[in-house]
């Protein structure tokens, strides 16, 4: 799968918990952690729907790593394990 | 006691103030005043009619203010649901309170459509917030609607007693727990919580807790009666929360127990990104005694409350513990306008002190009714509305809280009723029997363990599981955690040992992805 299909397919997933707010950032730097935008309640399922969404198993060490607070950086895991 | 005649008062005494401030509006007072105005004739022109009821699938938004109090202008019931609940959740939440007219986040409706138009809800009664979707009604459009100017919309809701808002509890029953209010028992809560701790027109407040939640209404009902201004978070982080108390000078702020919690470990001694906060409450789950020992030492604010209060009753004990450190035990005394007995299993007052029994609180805040159901008289008691909690009052009068008459799971200060997660995985065709139980998590307060037996000759696949969850579960209900059982253990009645099972997985790590084992 492209690049570009993971972060459209991860984009929407995102703004279906509400709107993405990129504060003149670009969208793949959008850090969805920090703004909030997946709480600690809704983490898990957050990780559930992009394991579930892309058929992958997201290993224990890369669950509450800095990369997979961010567009890019989750977009950059999928991608490795598909 | 109405909500547009404080909307009216506030907007002539401070039309140019700021009301409500988010990250990507702001908005004054005679600006909401008119833009509440204007939403609520269009909604009328729609067919709207008094006290129907009108759902908003939202985030915290200013979007969402204008809408709640534009429902108020018109005397038509609010009923927030939550955008990240499970599809089925929302559609039986919309279904179960009669939601003729809907507001919803724009990235939901292409999932929803189908289903709302099975609910009979029309295509025009339909509303998108935050973008336009083609042949559908837009909020943006219907407030900028050009309509006759009118002096005054008249409803026969006089003294603000009519059912106003519905807010829903998942419920341990299978329709989800509806608890009724009307404008009048809102405006009273929030005339109380500015009294309580002293906030007036030139404070500052901040909503970092979902909308959808009873405590998240004061920052939408205080500006209105105060001519304050709330800054309105749409999403809740520790970090942005630090950022805008600083940027916007809060002065005052109540978040859940384990939203202080998580940020309390951030925070340096006398921290100078909160030197303008000078009240901070706790709300909706009880603070551990490490988090309260931080807050002390570190004085993150003036003054620091703890509370205690349930969605039916509001606030009932109040305890400020920047000056009263030696109470941080107890929850503090009753609050003004509340009275607190500790009742028996026959309903009787236990008058012993230090003795525990029921939290049982007559209260001037008290909720309507729960709607389509009489639980409301089953929970009270010549006028003392049962909380469920158990605890004492001691000498001095401090209510303690020991524990809880219901197995109830608070995951990030949402109650989780084990019942909705076990009814929702005992569906499940692997599934012979589930049982749920809550241990300490350390970011949610408490995690979610699902105990499973399977069905002969079923097997167990974590991604199938993973995939049954997301479809049918919310946020708050997702298991952290499957145990596979051959058996449980039983109790003294033959039915399972939640206690039992609690004791045994007590020090589970839960702060991993989603594993499960076989036990």
């Amino acid at each position: 799968m492209k690049i570009d299909n993971i972060e459209k397919k991860i984009i929407e997933i995102l703004e279906k918990r509400g709107p993405i707010i990129k504060k003149n950032k670009k969208i793949t730097d959008y850090n969805f952690i920090e703004n909030g935008h997946v709480d600690s309640v809704g983490f898990i399922k957050f990780i559930s729907e992009i394991e579930t969404k892309f058929k992958i198993s997201i290993p224990n060490r890369l669950f509450y790593s800095k990369k997979i607070s961010s567009v890019k950086g989750l977009t950059w895991i999928v991608k490795k394990l598909l | 006691m109405k909500i547009y005649y404080y909307l009216n008062l506030v907007a002539k005494n401070y039309p140019n103030k700021l009301a409500f401030i988010s990250h990507t509006k702001k908005i004054t007072f005679l600006e909401l005043k008119k833009k509440v105005e204007n939403l609520a004739i269009s909604l009328k022109n729609n067919g709207i009619k008094s006290q129907q009821k009108v759902g908003i699938l939202s985030n915290n938004s200013i979007d969402y203010i204008i809408v709640e109090l534009a429902c108020a202008v018109i005397d038509v019931v609010v009923v927030p649901i939550s955008v990240s609940m499970a599809k089925k959740d929302i559609i039986k939440q919309i279904k179960f309170t009669d939601v003729k007219y809907i507001f919803l986040w724009h990235s939901v409706y292409h999932d929803l459509q189908k289903n709302l138009l099975k609910l009979k809800i029309k295509k025009n009664n339909i509303t998108t917030i935050g973008k336009k979707i083609k042949n559908v009604n837009f909020l943006d459009e219907l407030i900028n609607t050009k309509n006759k100017i009118i002096n005054r919309i008249k409803t026969k809701n006089k003294t603000g007693s009519n059912p106003f808002l519905i807010i829903l509890t998942s419920g341990s029953t299978s329709n989800p727990k509806a608890i009724v209010f009307s404008q009048k028992t809102k405006l009273l809560r929030g005339f109380s919580a500015a009294e309580l701790y002293n906030i007036n027109k030139s404070d500052k407040l901040i909503l970092g807790t979902p909308i959808k939640q009873s405590i998240s209404q004061r920052f939408i009902h205080l500006p209105i009666i105060l001519g304050c201004t709330t800054v309105v978070m749409e999403n809740f982080s520790v970090n942005l929360w630090l950022d805008l108390v600083k940027k916007h000078k809060i002065t005052f702020s109540i978040l859940v127990a384990s939203q202080i919690k998580n940020i309390s470990k951030y925070l340096k001694i006398k921290d100078s990104r909160l030197r303008t906060l000078k009240k901070l409450v706790s709300c909706c789950a009880e603070l551990d005694a490490q988090t309260k020992n931080m807050i002390i030492k570190k004085k993150i604010c003036r003054d620091f409350y703890d509370t205690y209060g349930a969605t039916e009753v509001g606030t009932v004990t109040n305890l400020n513990l920047s000056k009263s450190p030696s109470k941080k035990n107890s929850l503090g005394p009753s609050i003004k306008n509340v009275n607190i007995k500790i009742l028996d299993k026959n309903n009787n007052e236990i008058k012993e002190k230090n003795k525990e029994g029921v939290i049982a609180c007559k209260s001037k805040f008290i909720f309507s009714y729960y709607f389509k159901s009489d639980l409301k008289n089953k929970s009270t008691f010549k006028e003392y509305f049962k909380t469920g909690d158990i605890g004492y009052l001691d000498n001095a009068g401090m209510l303690h809280l020991t524990g809880r008459e219901k197995e109830i799971i608070i995951v990030g200060g949402v109650n989780v009723f084990p019942e909705d997660i076990e009814r929702v995985l005992d569906s499940n065709s692997i599934i012979k029997k589930s049982s749920v139980i809550g241990l300490k998590e350390k970011r949610l307060g408490e995690g979610i363990i699902a105990f499973i037996i399977l069905r002969k000759k079923k097997k167990f696949n974590l991604f199938e599981m993973k995939k049954f969850c997301v479809k049918n579960l919310s946020d708050y209900q997702q298991p952290h955690k499957f145990i596979i059982l051959k058996k449980f253990p039983l109790g003294g009645y033959g039915k399972i040992s939640k206690y039992k099972l609690k004791m045994k997985y007590k020090n589970t790590d839960l702060s991993k992805n989603i594993r499960a084992t076989f036990a």
